[in-house]
């Protein structure tokens, strides 16, 4: 080995300056990293927030079995999942219900409807979307 | 090293890891702030484009009727060319209009003889007209009549030909070739002594004309002039060639001078011979030669030399001025029929051989417009055989200046074929092959066909009850009616079985003609499963002037029971109609639909699978954006 090359590993003092820019570089690269994670969290679930569109369609009284169906339609940009369906006001179902993107069906309740009724009926989901309106029954 | 981290934070006096933080910092809340910024202004975009979409139903009304669906490439043209125009001219009655012109196809039609007539003394040998037709080595073989004569000698030879068992000596044309033969009589007794016969084949020689031939005998006698005299004569016949005796011309002709003692000469004599047709040639020339004794002694003989070419030819025994062939010719006349067609062109061919080289041929076709085989140009070909015999040669002419002229009304023609040969002996012709080919003007056609496809999306098959096609064209000439027909995917041809009308539409000149046909019963088969149907507009095939026929509209629709949706879009940009409801007291029907209406216009939409109900309803149609639009 050559007299320098020795000279260089026998000299104690260069390892600390080394060791303590590389920590550097590691502290800072993981913070960026926890930043851009939260960061693409917290911008995900307000995206999700914003983009969330559903339309109700048709609503249909059916009295056999006594149902009202509302025919949801997905028209904003991420899925939708239905958590809740209030009928005048009043909570009344917790129904398991999912539009992917430009998607759409039926979203059966069942309720004793009366006759000629006005009924507001009020689909809510996950993320807090509201549709709903007044429908009279037949 | 702790130390050493917090020392070089708090020692680090350029700051740059500090600034480097800060920057990205920045950065990254700059793109949270910007992303979400973005999110908010699309999503208030969209928002925003859905409050101010409008769409309103106009009206609701029952159809009967598709709407029309058009050519949506160019047209096929079957037979016929694109003048003009594109599909999208016959896209809508509007004028505009694509133009297709009718073509002809050539006619071609390839006739060969149906009989043979023989001409001047040319006999007919072997085959039959069938075999005329193909280039096959299978020949009709005609011989050739003798057609010019010379004066020509004849020589006595030692040769020999037999007839019927029977040796005769050869008369040849050649002068003697051997070292001679003597014919030897005794002069013991008076009266005629045969000393030889000679034969002369007359095959190919059908007459021999008149002349006066000269006989040379090359003859002596032995003992004293005045103890012994005699001469030499002939008989001349025609003998069969079963040895019998056809004619006996002369007996004891052409005597000569009294013949000297003991040394050879040649002594003459002359012999009227008359004209003489032969009845067969087979039969052969005889003359046989006779010492005639006058005055007579014991011991003592004739002699008579031929065939002794050390003689000089004047010294041998032969006979002059014979009027023999030096020509032969065969001619024949081919017939046949073809058609009265108007003619583009004619290409007649005749494939032959002779069974000698050299031969000076002559084709002809006859001109029936100058009632005579031409001598030059069209119609005639002349050629002398090549040098090899039995070799077949093809010669053929296109006439394309008034082809007509080589045949009568009826279409039948008729062609010859000369040959002749400087010969003594005849030549045979053989014909492999006659052809007369025919180009003519066909009939001038137009068949143009295009894909016309229904939009299943909107008319599903089940919901079709029948189908319309229809075509709106002009046409140049008014001659011949215009067919429609549609291909049957199941029959895999083109059909008009189940139209209401077959009959095809007769067309009025400067106008446009309107041409519509319905299928009821059977339909399906002219429409396959992707909607697709075949449609063909044809002539009749009638014309022989070409016709020009402009399509200013080409459709096909389909009757149904649907409904009508009569929609506006008042919207500052396009909207996306993605679903129809109909709704009544019993159910609530939705119905996908896929239809794009430009901003601030109308559109009209049919649907045959929707039948509008008998009582009250009500519809809605819904936006791709989520904004219904409820009638009434």
């Amino acid at each position: 080995m050559p007299k320098k090359s020795r000279k260089l590993f026998r000299d104690k003092r260069a390892i600390t300056p080394v060791l303590s820019n590389l920590l550097l570089t590691v502290i800072a690269v993981a913070a960026m990293a926890l930043a851009t994670t939260a960061t693409y969290v917290i911008t995900t679930n307000m995206r999700e927030n914003m983009s969330e569109r559903v339309v109700a369609e048709d609503v249909w009284f059916t009295s056999l079995p006594n149902q009202i169906n509302v025919y949801l339609r997905n028209v904003g940009k991420v899925a939708i999942h239905v958590s809740a369906v209030y009928i005048n006001h009043t909570a009344h179902s917790s129904p398991t219900f999912n539009l992917e993107l430009n998607k759409h069906g039926w979203l059966n309740i069942s309720y004793n409807w009366l006759p000629s009724s006005l009924y507001y009926v009020d689909v809510v989901t996950s993320r807090g979307t509201h549709v709903g309106g007044y429908y009279r029954a037949p | 090293m702790l130390e050493a981290i917090t020392g070089r934070l708090s020692h680090g006096k350029r700051g740059i890891s500090t600034v480097i933080v800060v920057m990205l910092s920045l950065v990254l809340i700059v793109i949270v702030v910007s992303n979400v910024i973005l999110w908010s202004y699309q999503m208030n975009q969209l928002d925003l484009e859905r409050m101010q979409e409008k769409v309103t139903v106009a009206n609701i009304t029952r159809a009967t009727r598709s709407a029309w669906f058009t050519a949506q490439n160019e047209f096929t043209t079957s037979a016929g060319s694109l003048l003009g125009g594109t599909y999208m001219d016959t896209q809508t009655v509007d004028g505009n209009f694509e133009t297709f012109r009718e073509e002809s196809n050539l006619i071609n039609d390839t006739y060969n003889p149906s009989s043979y007539t023989l001409l001047g003394s040319t006999k007919y040998v072997s085959g039959v007209t069938a075999d005329l037709t193909t280039d096959n080595s299978v020949y009709m073989i005609f011989k050739s009549y003798s057609s010019a004569f010379s004066s020509q000698p004849l020589y006595s030879h030692s040769e020999v030909t037999t007839i019927a068992g029977t040796p005769y000596y050869q008369l040849r044309l050649s002068s003697a070739d051997t070292s001679g033969t003597t014919f030897s009589a005794s002069a013991a007794t008076t009266g005629r002594k045969l000393l030889a016969k000679s034969v002369y084949s007359l095959s190919g020689i059908t007459s021999v004309p008149a002349s006066i031939w000269t006989l040379y005998y090359r003859a002596y006698k032995t003992g004293s002039d005045s103890q012994i005299l005699a001469h030499c004569d002939a008989d001349i016949l025609i003998r069969k060639a079963d040895n019998t005796v056809r004619t006996t011309f002369a007996t004891g002709v052409a005597n000569s001078p009294n013949l000297n003692r003991d040394t050879y000469t040649t002594v003459s004599a002359t012999y009227v011979w008359n004209s003489y047709t032969v009845v067969d040639d087979t039969d052969y020339l005889e003359v046989d030669y006779y010492a005639h004794v006058t005055s007579s002694q014991s011991g003592r003989n004739v002699y008579l030399r031929v065939d002794d070419s050390s003689l000089a030819i004047t010294d041998q025994t032969r006979i002059t001025n014979l009027s023999f062939p030096n020509q032969f010719t065969v001619e024949v006349e081919l017939a046949g029929s073809g058609n009265t067609q108007n003619w583009l062109s004619l290409t007649w061919t005749l494939d032959n051989a002779f069974t000698m080289g050299d031969v000076n041929v002559t084709l002809q076709l006859y001109n029936h417009n100058i009632g005579l085989y031409p001598a030059s140009g069209d119609g005639y070909v002349a050629y002398v055989s090549g040098s090899t015999p039995n070799v077949d040669e093809t010669r053929n002419q296109t006439i394309t200046v008034n082809p007509a002229y080589y045949r009568n009304s009826t279409g039948e023609w008729k062609m010859k074929i000369t040959g002749v040969k400087q010969a003594s002996s005849p030549v045979n012709l053989k014909i492999d092959r006659a052809e007369y080919k025919t180009t003519a003007v066909g009939i001038y056609r137009l068949d143009v066909n295009n894909d016309f496809t229904i939009d299943l999306s909107t008319l599903p098959l089940n919901y079709i009850h029948s189908i319309e096609m229809t075509v709106r064209y002009n046409a140049t000439q008014n001659g011949e009616r215009w067919f429609l027909k549609a291909y049957n995917w199941t029959a895999l041809s083109f059909s008009d079985s189940g139209f209401n009308n077959t009959g095809g539409n007769q067309p009025v000149l400067s106008m446009w003609n309107d041409y519509a046909v319905n299928v009821a019963g059977g339909w399906r088969d002219y429409v396959n499963d992707n909607g697709t149907l075949l449609i063909e507009l044809r002539d009749e095939g009638l014309n022989t002037t070409q016709t020009i026929v402009g399509i200013d509209f080409f459709g096909v629709d389909a009757v149904i029971n649907g409904t009508r949706f009569d929609m506006r879009n008042s919207s500052p940009f396009t909207t996306h109609i993605v679903a129809i409801w109909m709704l009544n007291s019993t159910y609530h029907q939705r119905y996908d639909v896929d239809m794009f209406i430009n901003s601030g216009e109308e559109a009209t939409y049919i649907r045959a699978d929707i039948s509008l109900p008998e009582t009250d309803f009500a519809a809605k149609i819904v936006t791709e954006k989520g904004n219904t639009a409820v009638y009434p």
